[in-house]
């Protein structure tokens, strides 16, 4: 835990989706330019968790707290404030397909910072792209880029607004594991580079062991333990067991 | 592959320029033939019954437009109301006694209200003038009238045909006159006699007419003799007393007496007559010339205006 | 969570549901669209995508129309010998019906699939909760500006469809007839009124904004998958398609009704 105050607080937050509780009261805080990793199985809830956090969807019960506000009783404007302060990586990089790489990185800047020069919004583009390591791609359409190039452009879109706080939604899914490693360090660069906070959520143990200050394991709606990785999966949990089997046994055969 | 920003904005620009141009157009074409900014004045006609007209139909007059129906209102119980509003310059030549009624344009084709008739000496219409209504003549009606007259016509033409069967076949005065030549020209010059005769006849009868037209019209010379009820006593009285002075006239012994044997007084008395009857004569001549001047000239004009009335809403 | 039964059969509720999501997602337009950010170059892009892209293919369509709705009147007015009427019938079908319907159509199958399934792939690969979490109103950069195009655009296409539907007309009937162009503008708009041109304007403008704002509804709620991109285009040009003819019979209702007042 760190001594100053967190930066996102979540208390007892719940959600279903129809019969299927997806959280069942989930309390988690992340303090400033900390990574803390959430893990779980695929369709656990955990991609849920950090869209309620940036108000994508609300919260059945809970408050979530960023910056100290109550993100789901602000008004759309107030909102949005805070939202410029987020940065949210997709799980499918989600960047316009009907604009280039360069339109894609000016796009959220010159919707929330108008009145900016030509050459102003020129170095942001090219230094966010330079953070990712793609300067070369600018004129590309994402079609033709691979899927680790659309993942960080995609980072690369949201480190345009120097955001404080991080959101990645399955980083290295559907990568491989070269990519996974390039991704991993690319997280860890971020949170030198621009101080953020992150909440990193992924099933991928490797990704969760190099990225994250402290680990949660989402299990059946709650998040079962929070700890260094370490400490985490020292536990005797069967639950944990099986789920750190399954990824060495994964990471042993690749 | 895409046009760039600015390029594209001009291409829109283009494209929205281009498309109001034709609406413009459009716009001012229907305005051209609809007079939308002719200005136009309102007058008012009352029908009976509209036969389907309805609002925005064409008003004809001499067979050229000059105008659109405006409003069609219920008046009371048996009417419409119906607002006609006539461009100005047409609404010149239309004079204020037309007449109104309901036409259609062809057999099957719109409504329209016709304006006929009219003086050309009367005023032109004027704003909220309200026009007299004629006859109207819809399609249904020239259709019923044809039918009927296709029947009639078929009936004569029967007839016809028999007729013209007996008169070759020599039957009845017809066919005797056909075939007898010289029975032939003298009917012919007894008939021109009698052509002339009767054409006599019909000046007589016209004079006679005349005549006691004159006879009937109020505050005349000729009327007042016919019908004044004072004159007949009057006369009466006076011929009674003519006998009784016809009477002492046979006495030598009185003054008239003396006077009707004295032969020098006698025939001064005959000049006087003779003077009497010149005049009265001449008096005569006077009247008949004051009945032309005077008396006819009203009547006839009379007369002729009945006429041209009787004619008129069959036109 | 309670469990939640349906309240009347799953099908009524469904399609209650969704007229319930659509009139929200229509107010929701109309609370929006005039208040900023206006995004005039996404306006213009959308407008060059709706109306300038449109037409070629409009222009075509129009040409057709003109022609084949002329040659096939010309044996039932010959019939009667009435073929000098055919100028004004064309205008008058043209003008009060068939460019706005021709247009309305045409435009839903080129812009109302193209706008369904682009937004459903923005959807369904999350590219509109990225520009939500960008602090970017997505339906107002994406639904405003696509049905504010589409509003703007299909009127304007009508006028084309009609200027180039007249101008096939002429041209047969100047083959035909033998007939002037004045003889033919004059004949045919004789019986054009100002209500006709204006109904026929505002009606489009109704087209424009129904294929627009069902395109963009229909996108903005694909589901997940490539199958939802497909069911979003579909679903625009049907339903589309099917709320222009309601509309058209409406709109002819209330027109007649102005017309006699």
């Amino acid at each position: 835990m760190s001594d100053r105050e967190p930066v996102i607080r979540v208390r007892g937050l719940a959600r279903s989706f129809g019969e299927n509780r997806v959280l069942a009261g989930v309390d988690l805080e992340v303090g400033p330019a900390e990574n803390v990793v959430v893990l779980g199985r695929s369709g656990s809830g955990k991609s849920v968790l950090i869209k309620i956090i940036v108000g994508l969807l609300a919260p059945d019960a809970g408050v979530v707290e960023v910056f100290g506000q109550d993100v789901h009783r602000l008004r759309p404007r107030e909102l949005d404030a805070i939202r410029v302060r987020i940065g949210f990586s997709f799980q499918s990089s989600a960047l316009y397909d009907s604009m280039n790489v360069r339109e894609n990185l000016e796009f959220p800047l010159r919707m929330n910072r108008r009145g900016l020069t030509e050459g102003a919004v020129r170095d942001a583009v090219n230094e966010a792209l330079d953070a990712v390591g793609l300067a070369g791609a600018i004129d590309q359409m994402p079609s033709e880029l691979s899927g680790g190039q659309r993942k960080r452009v995609g980072i690369a879109r949201t480190l345009i607004l120097n955001p404080e706080i991080m959101l990645y939604d399955e980083p290295t899914a559907g990568l491989d594991p070269n990519t996974c490693g390039e991704i991993n360090e690319l997280i860890l660069r971020v949170r030198e580079k621009y101080h953020t906070s992150s909440i990193i959520i992924t099933h991928d143990l490797t990704c969760a062991k190099v990225t994250g200050d402290r680990v949660a394991i989402l299990l059946d709606g709650v998040l079962f333990r929070i700890g260094t990785f370490e400490s985490v999966f020292a536990d005797p949990d069967p639950r944990i067991r099986s789920f750190y089997d399954y990824n060495f046994v994964t990471k042993a055969t690749s | 592959m895409s046009p760039s920003p600015a390029r594209r904005s001009v291409l829109v620009g283009l494209f929205v320029s281009v498309g109001a141009m034709l609406l413009i157009a459009g716009v001012l074409t229907i305005g051209d033939l609809n007079d939308t900014f002719t200005r136009k004045i309102t007058v008012q006609a009352d029908f009976e019954e509209v036969t389907g007209l309805k609002k925005g139909d064409n008003i004809w007059f001499s067979g050229m437009k000059v105008g659109v129906v405006k409003r069609l209102d219920f008046q009371g119980s048996a009417e419409v109301a119906v607002a006609l509003s006539i461009e100005r310059h047409a609404s010149r030549h239309i004079p204020s006694d037309s007449l109104a009624k309901i036409g259609s344009d062809g057999l099957i084709g719109n409504r329209i209200v016709v304006l006929y008739g009219g003086t050309p000496d009367a005023e032109p219409i004027a704003e909220g003038d309200r026009l007299r209504v004629g006859d109207a003549l819809g399609p249904e009606e020239v259709i019923a009238t044809l039918q009927e007259n296709n029947v009639n016509l078929v009936a004569i033409t029967t007839d016809l045909k028999g007729l013209v069967a007996r008169v070759a076949a020599g039957e009845g005065t017809a066919g005797k006159l056909v075939t007898d030549e010289v029975l032939y020209a003298s009917a012919q010059a007894s008939a021109s006699s009698l052509e002339l005769a009767a054409r006599n006849a019909e000046k007589l009868t016209a004079s006679l007419a005349l005549f006691t037209a004159a006879l009937n019209q109020d505050g005349n010379l000729a009327h007042d003799l016919a019908t004044d009820r004072e004159i007949y006593p009057n006369l009466t009285a006076t011929t009674a007393d003519v006998r009784g002075l016809v009477g002492g006239l046979a006495d030598p012994d009185t003054l008239v007496g003396t006077l009707a044997r004295d032969e020098a007084a006698a025939a001064d008395l005959k000049a006087s007559l003779d003077n009497l009857n010149r005049a009265t004569a001449l008096l005569a001549e006077d009247l008949e010339a004051a009945q032309h001047n005077v008396l006819l000239r009203g009547f006839f004009k009379k007369r002729e205006r009945a006429e041209r009335k009787a004619k008129e809403p069959g036109r | 969570m309670p469990r939640s039964r349906s309240l009347l059969s799953p099908g009524v509720d469904r399609f209650l549901a969704a007229v319930g999501d659509g009139s929200e997602f229509v107010v929701r337009f109309f609370g929006s669209f005039w208040r900023p950010p206006w995004h005039v170059r996404e306006v213009i892009r959308q407008c060059f995508e709706v109306g300038v892209r449109s037409l070629p293919l409009i222009s075509l369509t129009g040409f057709i129309t003109g022609i084949v709705f002329t040659k096939q009147s010309r044996p039932s007015l010959a019939a009667f010998g009435a073929t000098s009427w055919l100028p004004s019938l064309i205008t008058l079908a043209l003008v009060r019906s068939l460019a706005p319907l021709v247009t309305a159509l045409v435009c839903t199958g080129r812009v109302g699939s193209s706008i369904g399934a682009e937004l459903g792939s923005m959807k369904v690969t999350e590219q509109i909760e990225a520009m939500e979490v960008s602090a970017i109103n997505p339906f107002k950069y994406l639904v405003v500006t696509r049905t504010l195009a589409t509003t703007l655009m299909v009127p304007v296409l009508t006028i084309y469809c009609c200027f180039v539907g007249l101008t096939g007309s002429f041209l047969n009937v100047a083959g035909n007839e033998a007939q002037s162009l004045q003889a033919f503008v004059k004949s045919g708009f004789a019986q054009i009124s100002f209500l006709d041109l204006w109904s026929s304007v505002a009606k489009s403008f109704i087209f424009g904004f129904t294929i627009g704002i069902i395109a963009c509804y229909q996108g903005f709620h694909a589901s997940k998958g490539t199958e939802g991109v497909g069911r979003a285009a579909n679903a625009s040009v049907v339903l589309a398609m099917f709320a222009v003819f309601i509309e058209e019979v409406l709109i002819v209702q209330v027109i007649h009704w102005l017309r006699s007042v």
